[in-house]
């Protein structure tokens, strides 16, 4: 069997996205990407310090050629199995599509759009976790389709993911030729090849995508209730690598991915479901899960301030305003921003806006279910 | 010591009838105040001790005859003990009846097959039971019952048990010795007397006696409505024109007959004479001024205000710091007391761990006999909304089915503390049980 160690990884890796209780180990393989690391840099994407480790990795791979691949990568184990059966292939006169797809992401990331962030294959392999902690939803088995992808290509084309494909693959490519590169011209040798004509037409082609795609979805408005932390739209969408390691995380279990026709720049993107829980104050758990910093780490005293939206009752099915026993909302709310208003006859839940921060604990406690979030309107620069 | 608390509540009771003329004195000239006004600075004085009579001796005197005062008299009688019931008015009942909160909450609760099914028996179910059977409660979940059915299923049941009832007295106070109640003060037309029980049983919703005898407590302020009925509601004539909707309350047994519940005023102080008054003032007027705006609407022309409360409602005010205080999380989880004296239902959501568990969806709670016991007075009992529970309960441990089980519960472990001479705190719980089990309540 090749590359013992990435076995061990595979294994490991398998048991930390498991629905276990392991903080923030959980997902531990997608803070070792040194692709969506370089990504969320670029985008200038807000990190949680444990981003550390895709850093060392990234220094690692300047000087062990496809170290990644060769140690930690669980998808490139699990393609090797699926592609055992089958006559080994080196692909030698297939095009380095993967170092293209590379130059293309890096520069959409350095344009604030790191959308082929969902191609990271340790990514795609979180992302069909989700069957089994968030339930078989359409919306689970679609995440899922990403790695069923990869190895059925794995199966019919062997190694082609892993050696012409996958852009983390491309990374450490381009690490390498970087290295080469360097020590060549440190030797005095001449005609370093730079980049190659097909990578400075990738990586032009790149930013031309990222330029347009920023212009495209500028102005994009919040309409679906994002975690506590989430970066405005629409920069939280093109951040978001679809990993569900927020998901995952989430204590009550309200992080889901969107399968929305309407909204397909959030395709698979979570958002939050407030139909049975809510957003614990006491947690901040989504922060400190996401490897790319779509949600940005956030403290639980400072959890006041990240409005998810606005809570807003309907009046005409409150079980208070027709004169029945019930406060419900108001004993739920832990920020006080629900009251009573109204005379003695007319009485009407309140909502104080500015204490408000959307995390659905009246929603979820209303026995008539007439409250609803309404997102916080975010938009690019808007949140803190 | 006791006389000494008995006497600086007397004084404070004589300090505020002075302000109390005061103030409805300057009320004549201008609104009533908004807030409620501080404790007078009244000074004090000191009343002259005296000498009061021993009017009765019982094994068991109940202090208060709501719903869980009822259920304490009736099944410490059923258990064998003689028993003396104190009302302040003229009715059984309390709240349910007089204070005319109508609906018997908290009478279903899921199992643990989450199969819902209903928790209140022994007492109680006899008393739903019985006003079922006369056609006096409407839903079987939670019903709605008419008060003055209710005030009589009480009464009949009370006399058919031989609990003696002594209503129009206050109790006043206690007197209290080496940790036992010796005798309990009532305020009557007779004047100033006494009961010796053997033991007591504090039903008083407000904790009054658990607080004379110096047990600890938690105060809870917490909203104060009171609660009135309009008539001929049936006669509301919808095809005026003119006519649109108008919150008429909610329907009762009697066609012609709404109930109205009110919210009223938020973080109210139940145990200050002041604050009672003031709303007591301030809803007398609102509810005739609502009255007339529903009747001078089109097509209610015929609806009328029946009547209001005769007291406010309040839904929290003391509770017990017991021997194991109730938790939200236990009434969640089907925790298991083997001292259970009875099972309450969930009439309203709540939020548990993040999640929502709608009214239906929740378990039905064991209530363990410590929550009824106080930590030092060996001859106490506590039952009603003031039985020690986490405030976080509230909304369930205060309405009408927990009263109902924790009266009963409380009435026959008193019974059979009076026969065995025992302290309230070495109960045979067991034995406790068993009489529960025979007289039908259900214990989970």
């Amino acid at each position: 069997m090749s590359h013992p160690a990435r076995w061990v990884s595979l294994g490991l890796a398998c048991v930390l996205a498991l629905p276990l209780p392991f903080g923030v180990l959980a997902g531990l393989h997608l803070r070792l990407s040194p692709f969506l690391l370089l990504q969320s840099l670029l985008s200038r994407a807000p990190l949680f310090p444990l981003a550390a480790l895709g850093g060392a990795v990234l220094l690692l791979i300047l000087w062990r050629e496809r170290w990644f691949c060769r140690n930690v990568c669980p998808t490139g184990a699990l393609c090797d199995a699926v592609s055992a059966c089958r006559k080994p292939r080196a692909w030698d006169t297939f095009p380095f599509v993967n170092k293209a797809l590379t130059l293309v992401a890096l520069a959409t990331a350095a344009c604030g759009a790191p959308v082929l962030a969902v191609l990271d294959p340790v990514a795609l392999f979180h992302s069909a976790w989700g069957l089994l902690h968030a339930g078989m939803t359409a919306a689970a088995w679609v995440a899922a389709l990403g790695l069923a992808a990869v190895l059925l290509l794995s199966l019919l084309f062997p190694r082609l993911w892993c050696l012409r494909l996958c852009p983390l693959g491309g990374l450490q490519l381009l690490a390498a030729d970087l290295r080469r590169a360097v020590t060549r011209a440190e030797a005095g040798a001449p005609g370093g090849d730079g980049l190659s004509r097909r990578q400075a037409l990738a990586a032009a082609s790149g930013l031309a995508v990222g330029l347009l795609l920023r212009r495209a979805v500028a102005g994009e408005v919040r309409t679906v209730l994002r975690p506590p932390g989430a970066l405005p739209e629409p920069r939280f969408t093109t951040t978001c690598c679809r990993c569900g390691n927020c998901a995952r995380a989430c204590p009550t279990r309200i992080i889901r991915p969107a399968l929305d026709a309407g909204d397909p720049l959030g395709l698979l993107a979570p958002r939050l479901d407030f139909s049975r829980a809510y957003c614990l104050p006491s947690c901040a758990a989504c922060g400190r899960a996401c490897p790319t910093g779509a949600i940005a780490p956030f403290t639980i005293a400072g959890k006041g301030h990240l409005a998810i939206g606005t809570a807003e009752v309907r009046l005409d099915g409150c079980l208070l305003v027709q004169g029945k026993e019930c406060d419900r909302c108001v004993a739920a709310c832990e920020f006080q921003a629900l009251g009573i208003g109204g005379g003695t006859f007319e009485p009407v839940p309140e909502v104080d806006v500015p204490r408000c921060v959307g995390c659905g604990a009246c929603a979820v406690a209303c026995p008539a279910g007439v409250i609803a979030i309404r997102p916080a309107g975010h938009r690019e620069g808007g949140a803190k | 010591m006791h006389r000494r608390t008995f006497l600086s509540h007397l004084t404070l009771a004589a300090g505020g009838l002075l302000y109390g003329s005061r103030t409805s004195s300057a009320a004549e000239s201008e609104a009533p105040a908004k807030e409620a006004p501080a404790a007078p600075p009244a000074g004090k004085i000191v009343e002259p001790a005296r000498e009061v009579p021993i009017v009765a001796r019982a094994d068991v005197v109940v202090v208060g005859g709501g719903p869980a005062g009822v259920a304490a008299a009736i099944g410490a009688s059923r258990a064998g003990a003689s028993v003396i019931l104190v009302e302040r008015y003229n009715h059984l009942g309390g709240l349910w009846t007089g204070g005319l909160v109508l609906p018997l909450l908290a009478t279903h609760g899921s199992d643990r097959d989450k199969k819902r099914r209903q928790v209140l028996a022994g007492v109680g179910g006899e008393m739903a039971q019985r006003l079922a059977a006369m056609k006096m409660a409407i839903h079987e979940v939670d019903p709605v019952v008419d008060p003055e059915a209710a005030k009589y299923v009480m009464e009949a049941m009370v006399q058919e048990a031989g609990v003696r009832v002594l209503y129009h007295c206050w109790a006043a106070g206690v007197v209290a010795k080496e940790g036992a109640i010796e005798a309990v003060l009532l305020e009557s037309k007779s004047g100033r007397v006494a009961l010796v029980p053997k033991v007591v049983v504090d039903c008083t919703g407000d904790g009054d006696v658990l607080s004379w005898a110096g047990e600890a407590f938690e105060t809870m302020r917490y909203h104060i409505g009171l609660v009135h009925r309009l008539g001929n509601v049936d006669r509301i004539d919808r095809a005026r024109p003119g006519y649109k909707k108008m919150p008429v309350g909610d329907p009762t047994p009697i066609r012609s007959v709404n109930w109205v519940n009110m919210h009223g005023e938020k973080d109210q102080d139940g145990l200050d004479l002041f604050t009672l008054s003031r709303l007591q003032q301030k809803y007398r007027l609102e509810i005739w001024k609502q009255a007339e705006k529903i009747r001078a609407t089109p097509g209610y022309e015929e609806v009328f205000l029946l009547d209001t409360a005769p007291q406010l409602g309040v839904r929290a005010s003391r509770i017990l710091d017991g021997q194991y205080r109730l938790t939200l999380d236990d009434s969640m989880t089907h925790k298991a007391f083997d001292d259970a004296i009875g099972v309450s239902g969930a009439w309203t959501s709540v939020l548990h761990g993040g999640q929502k568990l709608s009214a239906g969806e929740r378990p039905m709670w064991q209530i363990p006999y410590r929550s009824l016991v106080p930590k030092r007075t060996r001859n106490l009992l506590v039952a009603g909304r003031c039985f020690c529970f986490e405030k976080a309960l509230v909304e369930d441990a205060r309405v009408i089915g927990a009263c109902l089980v924790t009266g009963h519960g409380a009435g026959v472990a008193a019974a059979l503390a009076a026969r065995s001479g025992s302290a309230v705190q070495a109960a045979d719980i067991q034995q406790v049980r068993k009489v529960l089990l025979e007289q039908k309540a259900y214990l989970g």
